[in-house]
């Protein structure tokens, strides 16, 4: 089920949030991500990360395979995110599920996930379906 | 594409494509998935076309975020030099103040011995500011990696990205 509290619905671009067992939240990320929804974004992420803080979250799943577009400004906020996990308390990781039909992926998803390696892993789904 | 009847192409010149449009955001999207479509076209390289539409959609959300013409009327040319180099060129309105600073950063982009380092150094300046994120040409150098270089010409800013077919630097 989703939560909406957690979750975002925009023209172009959608977060859908839902608990999962195992003491899990999975983000589904679909759609472009520009500069209309930055800040947008900056506000859910501070909601997530609060939310897996102050609960029993582990594992944060975001699954950006759906994910066609991510502007330098909502990458930034990614980025933002990372260090707030790195400032406190380590009581989560994040695993991101990317898609190498969106080349974008590759590189941005290596970016972040070497700002902290440890708390951070990309999954890369084989086999996607065409763009 | 090379019909020398269809408007916006001359290939003799190379020109591939040539839009000037009163820019907003909402139309970032589309412009970003045409110029992935036509590059693949042209290049036959479906991640290059991917690093020249991010390119584009980078390009043309400075321009129009930054334009100084209240119409924030921007020109978009994309062009590929009969298989030797493919570029990016987006014009705006702009003033030498502005401009000034970007030769800057690109200078150092381009003379960056590790692009990839310099991104993760510029992630971390990023996190420091308070608005923007100053990251697009950066994320441009490394992840497209493509050369960047900007001229200033009678108040229109030019700001182009581009790299040879076929090779990555």
């Amino acid at each position: 089920m989703i939560t909406e509290e957690l979750s975002l619905r925009r023209d172009t671009f959608s977060v859908k949030t839902m608990r999962v067992p195992g003491n899990k939240l999975h983000l589904q990320m679909d759609g472009c991500a520009d500069l209309r929804v930055q800040n947008d974004i900056a506000v859910l992420l501070d909601r997530i990360h609060k939310e897996a803080r102050n609960t029993s979250v582990t594992t944060v799943i975001v699954n950006m395979e759906n994910l066609e577009f991510l502007n330098s400004g909502c990458f930034k906020c990614l980025c933002s995110w990372v260090r707030w996990m790195l400032g406190g308390p380590r009581s989560y990781v994040v695993t991101i599920i990317s898609s190498p039909k969106h080349h974008w992926q590759t590189r941005s998803l290596s970016a972040l996930r070497q700002l902290a390696p440890d708390l951070i892993s990309v999954e890369v789904v084989s086999n996607p379906p065409p763009v | 594409m090379d019909n020398p009847q269809q408007p916006g192409v001359e290939s003799d010149e190379g020109l591939v494509f040539h839009l000037e449009v009163s820019m907003g955001i909402y139309h970032l999207t589309a412009v970003r998935r045409f110029v992935a479509e036509l590059m693949q076209s042209v290049v036959n390289d479906p991640a290059l076309a991917a690093r020249l539409a991010m390119a584009t959609h980078e390009l043309l959300e400075n321009a129009v975020k930054y334009s100084t013409n209240t119409r924030r009327l921007v020109s978009l040319r994309v062009a590929a030099e009969h298989s030797h180099r493919v570029r990016v060129t987006v014009m705006n309105a702009s003033t030498e103040e502005l401009t000034a600073p970007l030769r800057v950063l690109l200078a150092q982009l381009n003379q960056a011995p590790n692009r990839d380092a310099k991104f993760r150094e510029m992630i971390e300046q990023s996190l420091l500011r308070e608005s923007g994120s100053g990251l697009g040409l950066a994320r441009i150098s490394a992840e497209a990696e493509l050369d960047l270089s900007c001229e200033l010409h009678q108040g229109i800013l030019s700001v182009t990205a581009e790299t040879a077919i076929g090779e990555r630097p």
